[in-house]
């Protein structure tokens, strides 16, 4: 990724061998870059708004601790997906979570602005409909989880979620794969009036 | 027209291949058949339709805002970091100085002319001696004894 600074572009690697060289400061601009999607990259895989603030500022610290180790020419993006994904499910395990996803729902509730005009009762069945997939992620296993989101939310292809992850082709095929079709029962399931599972 | 049989096994192996199809990851040849098996099966149509749902509303999922000071905290955590590597390049350095110190100091023979401290004080002594004093010390160094010409020892810790 590349961003214009008087009519200059600073690519990722102009900027990490910057902050390698002693100024620290240029980290920022990195942070900027990349805070959004690691915060809902966070949060979609924890389900907390506070808590995947708080382990994202832990992400971009790691980053920074890390940088000496990133080679040029490698994917940055890679480097700080692996180090987010290592962060959010060390914290997962220390916390031992079975549902969280409760509150990610809640956080958006009435905030809800989708494109286009829509009548009250499709913005109702929207959010209703959201509800339902962000429990079904919830009810997920954690890899099937990270495996949607690396594909869907972040729209990373196989072999840069095997760089990521360290999984293999077939692995990852797997888990994508289930973790659609599970995602898709859960949710017809639960439209057509059944219970969580 | 598919052969009942036939098309029941290609459907199974269509579902099988069908979340990679739709991720764009599928070797040529198979997303060819892939693709012709779906122009001409509503039930494996149905299923991407489904497949192709599911991923729009993962991708749908709001997005939330980092807090408005997240850049700056990070900042912080990273200058407070740099600040105690500071630090501890310069207790490192400290650290190496003493040693140095230390080493130089204490280790090495203070007295690099080859004579013990005693001898120094022997030399000192000898300086303020009259004539026909003597000076000798004790075995364990702890007194001195001048000789007098006379024959008369005196004892005294110097």
């Amino acid at each position: 990724m590349t961003i214009k600074k008087n009519g200059m572009e600073f690519s990722d690697d102009d900027v990490i061998r910057s902050v390698k060289r002693g100024n620290t400061a240029n980290f920022e601009v990195l942070v900027n870059r990349y805070k959004s999607r690691i915060v809902n990259f966070v949060y979609r895989m924890i389900g907390d708004y506070d808590e995947s603030q708080n382990i994202a500022q832990e992400v971009f610290f790691q980053i920074y601790r890390k940088i000496g180790k990133y080679k040029e020419n490698s994917t940055f993006q890679s480097f700080i997906y692996t180090i987010a994904r290592n962060i959010t499910l060390n914290y997962l395990k220390k916390m031992n979570r079975v549902t969280f996803f409760s509150r990610l729902s809640e956080k958006g509730e009435g905030e809800y602005i989708p494109a286009g005009d829509v009548t009250p009762a499709e913005k109702m069945q929207k959010e209703e409909r959201e509800k339902i997939v962000t429990r079904g992620l919830e009810n997920l296993i954690i890899n099937q989880r990270l495996a949607l989101i690396l594909k869907i939310y972040l729209r990373f292809s196989y072999k840069k979620i095997a760089d990521v992850t360290g999984w293999s082709q077939p692995k990852i095929e797997t888990l994508i794969s289930r973790g659609k079709v599970n995602l898709k029962n859960y949710v017809r399931l639960q439209e057509k009036g059944g219970k969580d599972v | 027209m598919f052969n009942k049989r036939e098309n029941k096994m290609k459907c199974r192996e269509v579902n099988r291949l069908l979340s990679r199809y739709q991720d764009y990851e599928l070797e040529e040849h198979l997303g060819g058949s892939v693709k012709e098996h779906l122009s001409a099966c509503e039930n494996c149509r149905m299923e991407l339709d489904e497949l192709n749902r599911i991923s729009r509303d993962i991708a749908g999922i709001r997005d939330v805002d980092p807090t408005e000071n997240f850049t700056t905290e990070v900042m912080s955590l990273v200058k407070e970091h740099k600040e105690k590597k500071f630090a501890g390049k310069f207790a490192y350095i400290y650290s190496f100085v003493f040693a140095l110190f230390f080493i130089f100091g204490v280790l090495i023979d203070p007295y690099p002319s080859g004579g013990s401290s005693e001898e120094i004080g022997k030399l000192e002594l000898s300086s303020v001696l009259l004539d026909g004093q003597k000076f000798t010390s004790d075995d364990n160094h702890s007194s001195v004894i001048i000789e007098l010409a006379g024959g008369k020892d005196e004892k005294g810790i110097y």
